[in-house]
């Protein structure tokens, strides 16, 4: 009997049910005002398959181009990468979007990671630079462990984003 | 919300609890702990019954809405996500997801009588007046599932754009939210063939038609705005800044008799 028990709970150890994402998105708004114009900043940040503009960023490769669907695998300097595909780009409102199909949750502790970079004029002259991220924590299924929780996923989005947009700031010359 | 308006039901996924709102005196009228991942929601015709779907598990939970009592589960796919009840609270229809199925439910036994395969991670359910049609946002194959109840088979799937989260219908035409791509894709419900997109914001998400038909509400997600689109020639008359992170996973407008919605 307890034999019988034991093999019938035996699958449930060696394959947990797999889910897809937890189930509450998180969202990490970064931004930066610089004084450069929006046209001569979207030059420098414009392009999906260049972001030497950021220094967290060690090389981009990918298939050129910024056409819908196109692949970039940014390599990180902290080791890791993060292959996006570009879902949405609209050079004329200075926007373009990104998707992580699949990821390494030691790279960044989240699932289905998105961002959206946007530059906008800013009040006075200058430009302002945002970087909206979205994503579930890394541990898809419920009670996540303290590494891989929403507290987690939100901090690591928020240096991402944040070491970017420092990045950018210093190299174009921001005061923030 | 209940059809008339005078409840809205709020799931809490983290919070694992339904709470039950009176809107016109803005308060909450109670708490129903739940187990698991509570998230999505619908409410029976007759507004007695809320079923809440455990995103976690694999079983929708009916809650009694006046005494907050909790019901016998009902067993259905992996990752229960939309939900619909058909207009004579005879069925209840509820995506999978992780099943890539419909589930389709006698709410008289309490069992699944069917489960039709849908595409890749159906997410938001909506059902047609006649209750004769489910139509399911299949998130990971970037289509719509169109379903038969009675047949209880697939008829159609919908190619719209990327990522889509749910359907409103309006008259003869379907509308659907693609989150990723941030536009709105209207399909004829005659033919199921797509009519065409229009850029909203960005994560649409939530959408629901006015009751007269004359314009559609779009919550979107990642911008903290709601997008107001006219049905008919699809352009967007209208762009409303609100609160963080709007999102409504069913319906969300509130009749108040005093003009559109």
């Amino acid at each position: 009997m307890r034999m019988t028990w034991l093999l019938a709970a035996l699958p449930l150890l060696v394959a947990p049910p797999a889910f897809a994402h937890g189930s509450s998105r998180i969202k990490v708004v970064e931004k930066v005002t610089l004084p450069a114009a929006p046209e001569a900043v979207w030059a420098v940040i414009g392009n999906f398959h260049d972001m030497s503009w950021d220094p967290a960023i060690a090389g981009t490769a990918g298939d050129g181009g910024n056409a819908l669907q196109s692949f970039r695998t940014l390599t990180l300097k902290t080791g890791g990468m993060l292959e996006e595909d570009l879902e949405r780009y609209d050079a004329a409102a200075m926007s373009y979007a990104t998707f992580l199909p699949h990821n390494d949750p030691t790279v960044l502790p989240v699932t289905n990671f998105s961002t959206v970079l946007t530059v906008s004029p800013a009040e006075g002259g200058g430009s302002i630079v945002e970087w909206r991220a979205a994503a579930f924590r890394g541990y898809p299924n419920d009670n996540p462990p303290p590494n891989q929780n929403d507290e987690a996923a939100a901090k690591a989005m928020d240096a991402y984003l944040r070491a970017g947009l420092d990045g950018l700031s210093r190299r174009l010359g921001g005061g923030s | 919300m209940s059809r008339d308006g005078s409840r809205a039901y709020v799931t809490s996924p983290d919070g694992r609890m339904l709470s039950i709102l009176d809107t016109a005196a803005r308060r909450i009228l109670r708490r129903v702990p739940l187990e698991g991942g509570p998230l999505g929601v619908a409410i029976a015709p007759d507004g007695k019954t809320a079923y809440v779907a455990d995103w976690y598990g694999t079983r929708v939970t009916p809650v009694d809405t006046v005494s907050g009592t909790v019901g016998a589960a009902i067993e259905v796919g992996q990752s229960p996500s939309g939900l619909a009840v058909t207009p004579d609270g005879k069925m209840l229809v509820v995506a999978d997801r992780m099943d890539d199925a419909l589930s389709l439910v006698d709410l008289g036994s309490g069992k699944e009588v069917a489960r039709v395969k849908v595409g890749a991670h159906p997410f938001g359910v909506t059902l047609d007046a006649a209750g004769k049609r489910a139509f399911a946002a299949d998130v990971e194959s970037d289509d719509v599932a169109v379903v038969d109840l009675e047949a209880r088979k697939l008829v159609a799937r919908i190619p719209v754009g990327r990522r889509p989260y749910v359907v409103a219908l309006v008259g003869d035409r379907g509308f659907v939210t693609n989150e990723l791509a941030g536009t709105l894709t209207a399909f004829d419900l005659g033919t199921l063939e797509p009519l065409g997109t229009v850029q909203v914001g960005e994560f649409p998400e939530g959408i629901e038609a006015s009751r007269d038909g004359s314009r559609l509400y779009i919550a979107n997600w990642m911008d903290d705005s709601v997008s107001i689109v006219d049905p008919g020639s699809l352009a967007v008359v209208g762009q409303m800044k609100v609160g963080d992170s709007p999102r409504a996973f069913g319906t969300f407008l509130r009749p108040t008799g005093q003009g559109t919605p």
